[in-house]
């Protein structure tokens, strides 16, 4: 009787400590898989925190380029306008000292042939109008 | 083997001496007292119209009748050219305290011809050839100008090469140049060019002929500026190389000038 309360000891003994191994593999996968799939999940919030990122750089970098050639357009259209408005008023004050016999004929023809150079560089029809008039102008005197 | 030891010892006596006596034009050397080369009155010497407006103690004198091909407004014989080149149509020497200061021969290409006959690259396929007679081997500093300056009613353009060579610790300067003067005339444009080879030795007499005629550096230019020039502006000027030393040949200008020089002597 002894001997057979002995053995359901052991055999429990065994059954708990297969139970318990059982329970510490199953402990031990379940955190290992749990891990894993944190990890999964970190990475893809990392991934998409980074697209997001990137997408906001992007946008605000392409913004920032579009202000730039914005603004460079804005300016060389002012420097072209400039040009313009410069080189003209200097044919007809040019043409106002010939006619006051301030300067010669001649020197007068070079500083707008040089004025009408400037212009072409920035509009060539502006330039070919200008041009009309000053061989006009130069026919007719 | 003989003759071509002798050969080569003339080739190499040849090149030195040519290189010590090279710096001259026509045989006429600078800074030389002028009275070695005058032929003139001392009354003549002293007329008022050789007296230069850039620089007042500077007077010009001209040889033109040494080659009778040249069609002369006026005649100047104030000197005698040693050895002339007939390619040359005036000799110039302009003086200075004396000496000669500043030696040019110019050779007029066209006077005045219309636009479209205007002949783009002769002047400069020449100088070309000129400069390759002029300096050979001379290893030298070269410089390119560009300028252009208004003359009366003209517009004019000089497109100039300057060649810096030492010999005997003495610098001289050669300038090589194609000036070319456009006249507007009842909508025609007209053109005018000369080729003119000058020596000198001190750069700032042709300085102070710049600075007299207001002249202005121009960046680029060439010949096609002549012949599409517009007095009215808005013309193309192209980037084409114009050289063509076969069709303007050195050589055939040269003998041309001297076979008229022949017949006419």
């Amino acid at each position: 009787m002894a001997n057979s309360s002995e053995n359901i000891k052991n055999y429990s003994i065994t059954l708990l400590c297969v139970i318990a191994s059982a329970f510490i593999i199953f402990l031990g996968f379940y955190l290992k898989t749990t891990a894993a799939n944190k990890l999964i999940a970190q990475k893809e919030v990392l991934m998409k925190v980074e697209e997001k990122v990137d997408r906001v750089y992007n946008d605000y970098k392409s913004l920032i380029d579009r202000q730039i050639s914005m603004q460079e357009s804005i300016e060389e259209n002012a420097n072209n306008a400039g040009v313009l408005f410069n080189e003209g008023s200097l044919i007809f004050s040019v043409r106002l000292m010939e006619s006051e016999d301030m300067i010669d004929p001649a020197q007068a023809d070079m500083m707008v042939i040089e004025s009408i150079s400037q212009i072409k560089k920035v509009n060539p029809r502006i330039a070919d109008i200008v041009s009309t008039f000053n061989r006009k102008y130069i026919n007719s005197r | 083997m003989r003759y071509f030891k002798i050969f080569s010892y003339s080739l190499i006596i040849s090149f030195y001496t040519s290189s010590l006596f090279a710096v001259d034009l026509g045989g006429l050397k600078l800074n030389q007292n002028i009275n070695n080369y005058l032929i003139i009155s001392e009354e003549e010497k002293n007329k008022d119209i050789r007296i230069r407006k850039f620089d007042k103690n500077i007077r010009i004198f001209a040889n033109n009748i040494f080659n009778l091909g040249y069609k002369n407004r006026g005649t100047y014989k104030d000197f005698k050219i040693l050895s002339p080149d007939y390619f040359w149509d005036t000799y110039y020497i302009y003086e200075k305290d004396n000496k000669s200061n500043y030696i040019v021969a110019v050779k007029s290409l066209n006077r005045k011809v219309v636009q479209s006959k205007f002949k783009i690259g002769e002047c400069t396929s020449l100088r070309q050839q000129f400069i390759k007679e002029v300096m050979g081997l001379n290893f030298s500093e070269k410089k390119k100008e560009y300028k252009n300056w208004i003359s009366g009613d003209m517009i004019r353009y000089k497109d100039r090469v300057v060649y810096t060579t030492t010999e005997n610790d003495i610098s001289y300067n050669h300038l090589f140049s194609c000036v070319h003067s456009i006249y507007y005339s009842k909508d025609e444009h007209y053109i005018s060019t000369y080729f003119a080879y000058g020596i000198n030795t001190d750069h700032q007499i042709v300085t102070d002929m710049d600075n007299y005629l207001n002249v202005k550096d121009l960046n680029e230019f060439n010949e096609s500026l002549v012949a599409n020039f517009k007095i009215w502006g808005n013309y193309e000027i192209s980037d084409q190389n114009y050289l063509d030393t076969d069709l303007y040949s050195l050589k055939k200008y040269r003998n041309e000038a001297l076979q008229m020089h022949q017949k006419n002597d």
